[in-house]
């Protein structure tokens, strides 16, 4: 199988891209993707999010192996894994509250909730599934880019296939969330693309409680879901070429943004120039 | 004084790859003092044969195949597949226009692609297999 890495070499498009675009920050978007500049640190989030899914991955494929993952080995391989990540990465920005500790702690309970909360008669069929598929929009035009991205596991159930995405959230997940997101339709255009089939997916998320919580959310998307979305992307790709990259001055994200110094300094004509020789 | 650079290089096949092979190579750069062609001659053997036996003792203590070897069988694949050139998106899209005109859908181009080149997706062919493919939907070929 192909992973994610093979076809990130390529100019393409992604969720993450494509999220951070249109839901956190365009400037933020071209900081990152178009000028390519060196982040000033790496948001706690992002390591975590990281050593959570690869701790995940790990009971998965021993779950598609028939095996089934015990607590204590989870939280240990937990542990292990975020340890390795925090000594790979000295940028990770830690505050009073969140620190390499709490985090240790917090993601051995986070991964051992989720074992607990493992449907045994649910069967894994894979695990990182990595996908590149053209887009394709309602004339039948191709885009240049394809979409590429990484399902995070494909399970089975009394012969009914459901994509899965594992999620760890501070709070609850709102109703609709799941039928809002964006993550869904590129996921379930991109398995649609390449198996010709209707599947649900389903985000799995660890609430960071006291006593952590899982809770499921499932949706689907329709063919019309899928045309809006390659026609926002035909939008983007047009906002792109002509440097349509705007600070969202009141997002949720900006605390913690990683190129706070250069949007600071971004409406300031020598500012840009410096930014552009740096890409 | 005279300057030598002797060189040796072996190409070795790469792990569950046919038809591939991966190539090791030492120079070395030596002075030789100007003294009769036989000396000289006799020089160059020896440092030829001291590269040689270097690179030999190398890949016998497995610093080229081993290598891989100890890599897992999907960095391997990974490895050997990247030692063809994948398809550009031009390419790619070329296939995928071509496929529309005669009512393919992606789903179908990706299910022949599998069948007959034994990759993934549109994204995972050569740019051979590319070319070979964008031929036989322009009808150069016989499918």
């Amino acid at each position: 199988m192909a992973t994610l890495s093979d076809y990130r070499d390529r100019e393409h498009w992604s969720f993450s891209a494509l999220n951070q675009f249109l839901n956190i920050c365009s400037l933020q978007f071209a900081f990152q993707r178009i000028h390519k500049l060196t982040p000033q640190f790496t948001p706690v989030a992002l390591s975590f999010g990281s050593a959570f899914h690869r701790a995940m991955e790990w009971a998965h494929l021993l779950k598609q192996e028939g095996k089934t993952p015990r607590e204590h080995e989870a939280r240990d391989r937990f542990r292990d894994l975020w340890s390795r990540q925090v000594h790979e990465d000295p940028n990770i920005r830690f505050d009073e509250e969140i620190t390499e500790n709490t985090c240790s702690d917090q993601g051995a309970d986070l991964v051992a909730a989720f074992i607990q909360a493992s449907d045994p008669d649910e069967q894994v069929v894979r695990v990182n599934e990595a996908f590149a598929v053209p887009l394709v929009d309602q004339q039948g035009l191709v885009l240049e880019k394809p979409m590429v991205g990484e399902i995070d596991c494909v399970v089975s159930k009394a012969g009914v296939t459901t994509l899965v995405d594992w999620k760890t959230s501070g709070r609850r997940w709102p109703k609709d969330q799941a039928r809002k997101s964006l993550q869904p339709t590129v996921y379930l255009y991109g398995y649609r693309q390449l198996y010709n089939r209707d599947v649900a997916m389903r985000f799995d998320v660890v609430i960071k409680n006291k006593t952590p919580v899982c809770e499921q959310h499932s949706t689907t998307r329709t063919p019309d879901q899928f045309n809006r979305m390659v026609e926002m992307i035909k939008t983007v790709d047009a906002m792109i070429a002509a440097e349509h990259f705007l600070p969202a001055e009141q997002g949720f994200s900006c605390a913690g943004c990683p190129y706070g110094e250069a949007c600071r300094a971004w409406h300031c004509q020598s500012s840009r120039i410096h930014v552009r020789m740096a890409a | 004084m005279l300057k030598a650079i002797v060189s040796y290089s072996k190409k070795i096949p790469v792990p569950d790859s046919e038809f591939s092979s991966q190539g090791y190579s030492l120079s070395l750069e030596t002075e030789i003092p100007d003294i009769e062609p036989s000396a000289i001659q006799s020089r160059l053997h020896q440092t030829f044969n001291l590269v040689k036996a270097t690179v030999e003792e190398e890949l016998a203590n497995g610093n080229g195949s081993g290598r891989n070897s100890d890599a897992k069988p999907q960095e391997r694949r990974a490895q050997s597949r990247d030692t063809a050139e994948k398809a550009s998106n031009k390419q790619v899209k070329f296939i995928t226009d071509l496929a529309g005109q005669r009512g393919l859908s992606i789903s179908d181009i990706t299910a022949d692609v599998r069948k007959r080149f034994g990759v993934d997706g549109i994204y995972d062919l050569t740019r051979k297999q590319a070319s070979a493919l964008l031929d036989e939907l322009h009808g150069k070929k016989a499918a």
